[in-house]
C-alpha cells in the first residue's frame, strides 16, 4: 500500500491544500482513498476511464502549465466518488488532474455539458 | 455588489494585471441575458450554479468513517 502526498485543492474546501492518496485497494484497483492532513476528511477517488469507457476530455494549455506538466506520462486523472443508498456515484465533471511526479494537484470543471457531477455506477462493472 | 445597466451589446471591462476581462450582453429576451465573456489565460468561466453544484457534491462525497467505505469497496470493488 503507498501513500502519496498531494498538494492541491478541493472545490468547497479551500481551506485545506495537504492531502495524502493511498493505494488503499491494490495498485490494480481503479479506487483510492483522498485523506486531507489537516481535518478528518477523506474522499473515495476513481480511475473514471476504468469505469465510463467513453470518457473523454482535453487537458487546457493553462491547466498544463498551472500544474507544471512536461507530458502525458506525468498525469494521472481521478474523480470524487459518493456512495449514498447502496449506490456509488462519480463525478465525472470535475475531475482531479494531478501532476504524479510534482506531488500536485487542480479540481478542474469541465466545459462538456454531458458530464455530469453524480453518475452512477455499478461495482461489478468495475474491473 | 457593483450593479450596471447595459443595453444589447453594451459592454464591461473588468481591468486586471493579466489582462481584461470583457463581458458583453448579446441578448437580452424575456428575462434572459446572453453574455459573451474573453478572459485572458487562466480563468476558468462557469456558470455559479455548476460551481455550487460541484461543491455540494464534494461535500456529500466527503466522507470520515473511513474503515467503513474501506471495507465497503474491499468486499464489492476487488
Amino acid at each position: 500500500m503507498s501513500k502519496t502526498p498531494l498538494k492541491g485543492k478541493v472545490i468547497g474546501f479551500e481551506d485545506y491544500a495537504d492531502y495524502v492518496l493511498e493505494d488503499a485497494f491494490g495498485e490494480a484497483s481503479p479506487f483510492r482513498i483522498l485523506s486531507c492532513n489537516d481535518a478528518s476528511v477523506s474522499f473515495i477517488m476513481a480511475n473514471p476511464f476504468k469505469i465510463i469507457d467513453d470518457y473523454t476530455f482535453r487537458i487546457e494549455d493553462d491547466l498544463v502549465n498551472d500544474l507544471g506538466l512536461n507530458g502525458l506520462g506525468d498525469v494521472a486523472v481521478l474523480c470524487i466518488v459518493r456512495y449514498e443508498g447502496h449506490t456509488f456515484f462519480i463525478n465525472l465533471r470535475s475531475p482531479l488532474i494531478i501532476n504524479t511526479a510534482r506531488g500536485v494537484f487542480i479540481q478542474t470543471i469541465l466545459q462538456d455539458e454531458a458530464y455530469s457531477v453524480s453518475v452512477p455506477f455499478e461495482m461489478k462493472k468495475v474491473e | 455588489m457593483l450593479v450596471l445597466t447595459r443595453k444589447k451589446n453594451d459592454g464591461i471591462i473588468i481591468k486586471g494585471k493579466d489582462g481584461d476581462i470583457r463581458i458583453v450582453a448579446v441578448e437580452v429576451d424575456k428575462g434572459k441575458v446572453r453574455l459573451g465573456i474573453e478572459a485572458p489565460k487562466g480563468y476558468l468561466i462557469v456558470r455559479e450554479e455548476l460551481v455550487s453544484e460541484i461543491k455540494d457534491a464534494n461535500r456529500m462525497s466527503a466522507i470520515e468513517n473511513l474503515d467503513e467505505i474501506k471495507t465497503l469497496i474491499g468486499d464489492k470493488g476487488e
